[in-house]
């Protein structure tokens, strides 16, 4: 009698109890899941033809595997072109999801939210219908020119993400390919460019790698302390010691500020120097220029222990 | 020796002087979180009160045939059910407000007003009883979230319900529609409701079981001395 007090009917009162819940949450279910899937459809086909205001019906491209950030990309049956869901992380840990309508000449029609769950007042103020407009006829190649909205710049960036898988979604859906990213660091192109028909051979150093590129000069992958972790510079020297360019091969910096040390525009002007001293620091993103000397300053040093060697 | 309350004061008590979440600060979460406009804060107060007034009546049915070793899943997944189903109602019938409120919905599992009052409450009195104490406790909540609300959305969006107010000329103090708005929000609240239940709300006497603000409603260390306990609900 006690093992069926103890356990028994613990046991079955509490499964009973479960039965009966889960039973109540399928009838409701079953009431309420077609009224959302049909909101949720009627929600977005109301946000298609938003953005895309010439399309009469639209149809779903069925694709093997659609470019990241893309969730779905909708056709105009009559060619007007495409509409493309697609979403990118922004500071919320809800991404910034935005359909964005792309007309037949790739340009953008309009620009609309599905859903964000940015600051409001802050995040939000990148995703009003008037900065969204701001990139209305923009394509694939002019997209990047719109101003980021300062205050808002992670939901900025993420805007522009999305706009990136949008037309990597457009891209794809007319038969084309996904737009490659320019490849980053130190790339074969760019060794090939300032050393060229050489391969570098890799020495070993105190501190980082080095390569030697037979008797054009050498590369050597200095570190220093970002804002946000190290910051590693590739250092491409001449036979004399003579810096041919800096890229940079690894960095975490905050986006549209510390990232600036990686433009090209600065790296440009270490052009032409043995060291890092007299190059300008950019405004607004000191800890990174910092950074970006101190391991120049670092590859230098590390040069002189290789020639010396 | 009256033991039993009112019907009537089961379910005004619990909406000044024993509001749940500026007198007995339970739920506090919730009162935070989705309180950065009118609306919000009054649906969250709703479907709580739908949640506590069903779960109470369910768990007052039930209080007779639940083994006392197992009571607390009982409750948990009675109280579950009830979010759960709160939350497909809202996402089917109001997707807005559903999207506004995001995670706290189905966050209301854990709000321990709910528990609190299962456990406190319907596991020991009627369903009748339960529900008027389920429904009263849950209008406190709505009260009180709305009011924080209105606070919020009035200084923090220059607005109510929506509706704008103040001109958008005079900038809105957007420090009030995030966290630490919350808290100053929620703290003149917790001031303004002692300020005007001053005399009227359980004072507390003694650490003992006489001075608990939900001596009323509890049966726990002082169960056997029940002379203190009829007094302490007269008084």
């Amino acid at each position: 009698m006690n093992i069926f007090k103890d356990f028994i009917a613990p046991t079955g009162i509490l499964t009973l109890i479960c039965l009966v819940a889960v039973g109540a949450l399928v009838w409701v279910y079953g009431i309420t899941q077609p009224i959302i899937d049909a909101r949720a459809l009627e929600a977005e086909s109301a946000a298609m033809r938003e953005v895309l205001s010439g399309a009469d019906v639209f149809s779903t491209v069925e694709l093997g595997e659609l470019p990241e950030g893309v969730t779905t990309i909708y056709q105009a049956s009559n060619g007007a072109g495409v509409a493309v869901a697609a979403e990118a992380k922004g500071y919320s840990s809800t991404p910034v999801s935005l359909m964005v309508g792309i007309k037949n000449d790739g340009s953008i029609e309009r620009v609309r939210v599905i859903m964000a769950d940015e600051t409001p007042d802050i995040g939000t103020r990148a995703l009003t219908d008037a900065y969204l407009d701001s990139f209305v006829g923009k394509t694939a190649d002019t997209y990047t020119e719109v101003d980021s909205v300062s205050g808002a710049t992670l939901t900025s960036a993420a805007v522009k993400n999305v706009l990136k898988s949008a037309f990597n979604g457009y891209a794809v859906s007319t038969g084309g390919e996904v737009i490659a990213e320019p490849e980053k660091g130190l790339t074969d192109a760019l060794i090939e460019q300032y050393y060229p028909g050489i391969t570098p051979e890799p020495v070993e150093v105190e501190e980082g790698e080095a390569f030697i590129c037979g008797d054009a000069g050498y590369i050597v992958i200095g570190e220093g302390k970002g804002f946000a972790g190290p910051v590693k510079v590739a250092v491409l020297f001449d036979a004399e010691g003579v810096i041919l360019w800096t890229v940079v091969t690894e960095s975490n910096e905050s986006p549209g500020i510390g990232d600036r040390v990686e433009s090209d525009d600065y790296t440009a002007l270490y052009v032409g120097k043995t060291n890092a001293e007299d190059v300008d620091i950019l405004a607004g993103a000191t800890r990174s220029s910092l950074a970006y000397q101190s391991a120049v300053n670092a590859a230098v040093a590390q040069l002189e222990i290789l020639k010396e060697a | 020796m009256e033991q039993k309350q009112s019907k009537l004061s089961i379910l005004t008590r619990p909406l000044i002087a024993e509001n749940p979440s500026l007198v007995l600060l339970l739920g506090t979460c919730p009162t935070l979180a989705t309180t950065t406009s009118v609306i919000n804060g009054m649906s969250m107060g709703l479907a709580t009160t739908f949640v506590l007034a069903c779960s109470n009546m369910a768990i007052s049915l039930i209080r007779k045939i639940v083994p006392e070793k197992v009571r607390i899943p009982c409750y948990i997944v009675v109280i579950a059910c009830f979010s759960t189903i709160v939350g497909m109602i809202l996402e089917a019938f109001f997707p807005a407000i559903y999207s506004a409120l995001g995670v706290f919905i189905a966050l209301i599992v854990v709000n321990c007003i709910v528990l609190g009052r299962a456990e406190m409450f319907a596991s020991k009195n009627g369903i009748v009883d339960s529900f008027l104490d389920g429904t009263g406790n849950g209008l406190g909540f709505t009260l009180a979230l709305t009011l924080i609300g209105s606070f919020r959305e009035l200084l923090g969006s220059g607005s109510l319900f929506g509706l704008r107010l103040i001109p958008a000329s005079i900038p809105a103090i957007p420090i009030f529609t995030m966290a630490p708005g919350g808290f100053f929000a929620f703290g003149c609240a917790i001031a303004f409701v002692s300020f005007i239940t001053r005399g009227k709300a359980p004072v507390r006497r003694d650490f003992d079981c006489g001075g608990c603000p939900m001596l009323g409603s509890c049966s726990g260390g002082c169960s056997e001395n029940n002379d203190a306990k009829g007094a302490g609900v007269e008084a």
